[in-house]
């Protein structure tokens, strides 16, 4: 563990990453101490950014404050992601799990459906699910992890079919273990470092998914977003040129950050794959 | 005869997965609040259930599920694939009409990206050695973009390109009542067109670069590349003919598993750029909660994706002996 952690400091980048979503994520957490509402029409509609002390960031079309936009809207980016990865190891695990240890006819059937949601078009298919369950927080959670899902149960079905030939396991399934127990105990420990890595994958594309559909207005509608605020500043480009540039360069610095420790805990945990890509 | 039954069993797959769209579909429309009778009494202003009662019937909603299931299905093969209320048409004749514009965005977008990013993924595994910061330039580049939403993107090429500069035009797919015609007609298209696939196709060239470039030094590092340079073979023989044909299959493939990626932003692209192609009715359905307009578009995306995903197999096995023979799975 010790050594894993050494590893992993040693890449600058990853460690930058880190940081940025810890600071992040605690200015997330105190944003209701920090700023007002992201809602109140509060000061003069459309400052540019550094003008203005109490607003530095600027204001948009309503004289909302964008610093506490940006605040609010790295919640929901965060939680949303953290939800959608959580719910998508969930089926992921139990799925691939299910086709990995099992095989045969259950295997075939399972990576048929994996196969058929890796294909689809995902956005098309969250748009689809949110649209007709009424935007809201779970509603885009439900419909992130229902795309998201596949990558991991494939993952998790090779990890399962390698370490199910291994002594170990077998020596279990000799000593009279349950499948769950062997499962749980003996097979996804070991399976927890490549699991990691395609978790915080995972995160980074279901941030990116969450600002895309928000930005197609179908966030939690009460949840001030990154997209949504892009989306407000469509028809104001000419005009207003930082209420776009700003939460899309929020979304570019987490998403980032959050590829940055994925490569990080690559190398520290030694997963083979994209080795080469922070070189 | 092995490739015929390979063919086949390619399509008859297709076919299985175009089946589970339909499903998926006719899942998705029971989930919404609401049976479609009651949306279209609502609509109309009427809450007599009566009324109700026999739209239902003259709609099938009365009837069991297995029995709606095969009508829906049935109905699809026709090519009926309902009718869209807020627009006066049927939701076929929408989509048809707007099919080409994708097409030809996601084409040419396709075209950039994986031209383009083998492009750069050869310069740059082929400088690893010698000129290291050019390959470290190109993979640190290559990551950054695979971190930019694309939908943003498009929006600051827009205030770079068309409100700053001036250079190309913001939106649309042709200048409006401009009369043009012959080479005039041309560049005008191209001058749109330019935009929202440069905004289209940087995430794509990002992974291209990516997957070429890996591949690449992979294949570099290969024996039968010391023996053609060994062999003393000339330098553009062994870059095209020993390395590159190894190196391109991963790029083939991943085009195939990511064209449902690619539908999905182009979707966004065509949002911002207000390219009149299927993402923009997408848009707009969803403003007038237009579900059988939504499951017709999602419905065309997917069969669309799954004809590209049987072409790309069929092409690997084309371009790698190895799979014809079994060897590789």
């Amino acid at each position: 563990m010790a050594t894993v952690f050494k590893r992993y400091c040693r890449q600058p980048a990853a460690v930058l990453g880190a940081l940025f979503i810890a600071v992040l994520a605690a200015l997330a957490l105190a944003a209701p101490w920090l700023s007002a509402s992201p809602w109140e029409m509060n000061a003069h509609p459309l400052l540019l950014p550094f003008t203005e002390r109490a607003h530095w960031l600027g204001t948009d079309m309503l004289g909302r404050d964008l610093g506490a936009g940006l605040l609010y809207g790295a919640r929901v980016s965060l939680g949303v992601g953290a939800l959608a990865s959580a719910a998508s190891l969930l089926v992921g695990l139990l799925v691939g799990a299910a086709a990995g240890y099992f095989g045969g006819w259950v295997d075939a059937v399972l990576m048929r459906v994996a196969e058929f949601f890796l294909i689809m078009p995902s956005l098309v298919l969250a748009v689809l699910l949110v649209a007709v369950l009424e935007p809201s927080t779970t509603s885009v959670v439900m419909a992130i992890a229902l795309v998201a899902w596949p990558g991991i149960a494939r993952l998790v079905r090779s990890e399962f079919m390698t370490l199910r030939q291994r002594e170990f396991v077998q020596a279990a399934q000799v000593l009279g273990l349950s499948p769950w127990a062997i499962i749980t105990r003996e097979i996804l420990p070991n399976a927890m470092g490549p699991l990691l890595v395609t978790l915080t994958f995972v995160m980074a594309s279901a941030i990116l998914t969450e600002a895309a559909l928000a930005f197609l207005g179908l966030g939690d509608p009460e949840a001030m977003s990154w997209g949504y605020m892009i989306n407000a500043s469509r028809n104001l480009l000419r005009d207003a040129w930082w209420m776009s540039l700003l939460p899309g360069l929020a979304i570019v610095l987490l998403v980032l950050a959050v590829n940055r420790v994925g490569e990080g805990l690559r190398s520290a945990l030694q997963v083979p794959g994209r080795t080469e890509a922070s070189a | 005869m092995s490739d015929l039954l390979y063919v086949l069993s390619r399509l008859l797959r297709a076919v299985a997965m175009i089946l589970g769209v339909v499903v998926l579909c006719f899942v998705l429309v029971r989930l919404a609040p609401g049976d479609p009778a009651q949306l279209m009494a609502g609509d109309a202003g009427i809450d007599d259930p009566a009324y109700i009662a026999q739209l239902r019937q003259s709609m099938g909603l009365d009837r069991p599920l297995p029995e709606q299931l095969l009508a829906y299905v049935t109905g699809i093969a026709r090519l009926d694939l309902g009718y869209s209320y807020p627009n006066r048409a049927s939701v076929w004749s929408l989509i048809s009409e707007r099919l080409p514009a994708t097409l030809l965005l996601m084409g040419s977008a396709l075209l950039l990206a994986a031209t383009v990013g083998v492009l750069l993924g050869v310069v740059a595994a082929r400088s690893r050695q010698r000129r290291r910061w050019l390959d470290g330039l190109i993979a640190q580049g290559a990551l950054l973009l695979y971190a930019i939403p694309p939908f943003w993107l498009a929006m600051v090429l827009v205030l770079v390109f068309s409100v700053q500069l001036n250079w190309l035009p913001a939106f649309g797919m042709q200048e409006v009542g401009g009369q043009l015609h012959g080479w005039a007609l041309w560049r005008d298209s191209l001058a749109h067109l330019l935009l929202p696939c440069l905004s289209l196709s940087f995430l794509y060239l990002a992974m291209y670069v990516h997957l070429a470039r890996s591949a690449m030094l992979e294949v570099m590092a290969q024996d039968h590349v010391r023996t053609a340079y060994a062999k003393g073979l000339g330098y553009w023989r062994i870059l095209l003919a020993h390395q590159l044909r190894n190196a391109l299959l991963p790029v083939v493939t991943m085009v195939g598993l990511q064209f449902g990626q690619l539908a999905s932003s182009t979707l966004l692209i065509e949002v911002v750029y207000a390219w009149p192609g299927i993402g923009r009715l997408l848009y707009d359905a969803l403003s007038q909660r237009d579900y059988a307009l939504l499951l017709g578009v999602f419905l065309v995306i997917g069969t669309v994706v799954v004809v590209m995903n049987v072409l790309v197999d069929l092409l690997c096995r084309l371009l790698d002996p190895r799979i014809q023979a079994g060897a590789l799975y």
